[in-house]
């Protein structure tokens, strides 16, 4: 199989593809599938459920009877025993009161003998404060932690975030307090959690629900309620913990968005500005922080989980990385069938780096997605500005052969016909050649 | 008189998320709960999606809205195997490859016992379309149904879906290696098959496919 009659395939399949849009209204198509999938829908939910025959009932509960006997005991005996857990992946015995720093780019899980599991993200800080048969008390110094609570009976967790107490029986969720700022963030993906301190009372938050709250230090130190006492209490117990805290300097810390702070999304309301700090641009883009951690993800061509890594940060990323990594990120959301965003990534790397020669890389690709996606306009003026800025540069050839093929599905015959000539001039031995050679004797 | 000193106030904002500022993630848990509302939120944050992907692979749109809704309640029904709910839409897409593998398969026996075959592409409402391009495409998916139907699908997620082989091996649930062999495999027959056909020869030799529209 030639590369011309890949191409020939391809371009056989771009006019299929244009064909089948202009024919098929997949808006329609969708319409009509909504339609029947809402009617599926009431029509599942009014269904009677299900019986089975009334001795199968009996049998199936008197052996799930059974077991859940045994396995009741089972459990009551070990639920007798405090907690223990295990932090990192080395699974070692997770020391109490110790603060356990979240290394750069490297989460820390906190696993609990009961099951439940804590993950500290990159760069954050955490520590178990006490153990309990039923749960533990965590303080969360800094970051952000993902939960997964077991429900066991009686099962108390309680995570301390400054002035901010999470009471959790058994359920998901993420949190996260960043101590410079103040602010405080919850997000509950399962079951519920009671949330209080500062200025909160004490309320149930469930599933699909988030709280954003910010507590000036001043009514930090003024809060006199529980929370802050429990807050503090082990803070001031163990000053050798702070001090670690203290000695992890900026430059080991986490990049990306816990080198400014940790990463708690951004909020809306009373809390507008961003906790990311974009980073002044170096020469070409560069910044002091680390390698943001999608982007080995994005090299070893992993997408679709490069983009699950950057998440709701997308926006931050894109005002703070290098040219360089705006590039790879245009291309990891590309590739993971993120399209706007991926057309988010390059304009942004053309309005912060202007001067810089990946800007007309980046308006190369903006063509051939516009082109791709069957807007001929927008991919001339995408392709005519990417050879104006990079006459010469590696991709002006390709740029030349796509801008001759937007000329002519735009319909404009005599504009092809002078790139065609151009592209002959410069690139006789092109893939295009026999394209523009058609165009020419046309 | 020295002017009053203005401290900063706690805020707290608690709001319920909409389903649609919610992740995947998110998505995935109520639709784990049962939740009504997360059904349809699934289906209209990733419908189009499977839509266009069944529409690539099997060519006409007849049967699409059908099997969407079998995607679907497919997903619904298996939710709690998907382990990461941030893989979602790829576990989606893998659910529409494998829907659209059965009905290529199935319409494939249907035409055996009716010993001709069903012209699909006919379902194309094309009055006023370009001829030859209609043509080449009715001719392309009749070449696509002569091949076996892994390597329809992998010609389908590569050339007219334009996706990366990468993600044609994860919604295959194969290797990248697999992907490339049944690639290369499904190009050199449609290759040889296009030449024989007077729709597609000008297109894979250079003639007709690079006439305007």
């Amino acid at each position: 199989m030639g590369v011309s009659m890949k191409a020939a395939l391809r371009q056989l399949c771009v006019a299929v593809v244009r064909e089948q849009d202009e024919q098929v209204d997949q808006a329609r198509l969708v319409g009509e599938a909504r339609r029947q999938f809402l009617a599926r829908c009431r029509s599942a939910s009014q269904a009677a459920p299900k019986r089975f025959p009334l001795w199968l009932q009996h049998a199936a509960f008197s052996g799930i009877g059974g077991l859940a006997a045994v396995g009741v005991l089972v459990l009551w005996s070990m639920l007798r025993q405090p907690l223990t857990f295990t932090a990192g992946e080395a699974l070692r015995p997770g020391p109490v009161g110790q603060t356990l720093v979240a290394q750069a780019q490297q989460p820390l899980p906190l696993k609990f003998s009961d099951g439940t599991s804590l993950v500290v993200d990159p760069g954050g800080a955490a520590r178990v404060v006490s153990l309990r048969r039923n749960g533990a008390d965590v303080l969360v110094d800094r970051g952000v932690v993902h939960a997964s609570v077991v429900p066991r009976g009686d099962t108390s967790w309680v995570l301390l975030m400054g002035p901010y107490e999470v009471r959790v029986t058994g359920t998901q969720f993420d949190t996260g307090w960043d101590p410079s700022t103040q602010k405080f963030f919850l997000q509950v993906r399962e079951g519920a959690v009671v949330v209080s301190g500062c200025s909160l009372a004490a309320r149930a938050v469930d599933a699909g629900s988030e709280v954003t709250a910010s507590c000036p230090s001043s009514a930090n130190a003024a809060a006199k309620g529980p929370a802050a006492e429990a807050s503090s209490r082990p803070a001031e117990s163990s000053p050798s913990s702070s001090a670690s805290i203290e000695a992890n300097p900026p430059a080991a810390r986490p990049s990306g968005l816990a080198a400014s702070g940790p990463a708690i999304p951004g909020e809306e309301g009373s809390l507008s500005e961003p906790v990311a700090q974009p980073s002044s641009p170096g020469a070409d883009g560069g910044v002091g922080a680390g390698e943001p951690p999608w982007v080995p993800l994005a090299r070893e061509r992993q997408y679709a989980r490069a983009m699950q890594v950057v998440g709701d940060q997308f926006e931050a990323e894109c005002q703070r990385v290098s040219a360089q990594d705006l590039l790879l990120l245009a291309d990891s959301a590309r590739f993971a069938g993120q399209g706007a965003r991926a057309t988010q990534a390059l304009q942004t790397l053309r309005a912060r780096f202007p001067s810089s020669p990946l800007a007309g890389v980046a308006a190369f690709h903006l063509g051939r997605m516009a082109q791709d996606g069957g807007r001929n306009a927008e991919a001339i003026a995408w392709l005519q500005t990417a050879l104006r800025e990079q006459p010469a540069g590696p991709l002006a050839r390709e740029a030349l052969g796509r801008l001759l093929e937007a000329y002519q599905g735009a319909g404009q015959g005599a504009q092809a016909k002078e790139a065609a000539k151009q592209y002959l001039s410069r690139y006789p031995k092109g893939p295009h050649a026999a394209l523009a050679q058609s165009i020419v004797e046309k | 008189m020295p002017c009053p000193v203005q401290h900063a106030q706690p805020t707290a904002v608690v709001r319920r998320l909409r389903p649609a500022d919610q992740g995947d993630a998110v998505l995935v848990s109520a639709l784990r709960a049962g939740d009504q509302a997360a059904y349809t939120e699934l289906f209209d944050r990733h419908a189009p999606t499977l839509t266009r992907v069944i529409l690539r692979i099997i060519g006409t749109p007849a049967d699409v809205p059908e099997l969407v809704n079998e995607a679907m309640f497919r997903a619904i029904r298996r939710i709690h195997d998907l382990e990461a709910g941030d893989c979602l839409k790829s576990w989606l897409c893998a659910i529409a490859v494998n829907v659209s593998r059965e009905h290529v398969r199935a319409r494939t026996r249907r035409r055996w016992f009716r010993w001709i075959g069903l012209d699909d592409a006919s379902e194309l409402p094309a009055p006023a379309a370009d001829f030859e391009h209609r043509e080449a495409a009715r001719e392309l998916y009749r070449i696509l149904d002569e091949l076996p139907v892994d390597d329809r699908i992998v010609f389908a997620m590569r050339y007219l879906d334009d996706r990366e082989l990468t993600d044609v091996a994860q919604a295959c649930g194969v290797s990248l290696a697999t992907v490339k062999r049944r690639l290369v495999r499904a190009e050199k027959r449609i290759a040889l098959l296009g030449r024989k056909s007077p729709s597609l020869r000008g297109w894979l030799e250079g003639g007709a496919r690079w006439a305007s529209r």
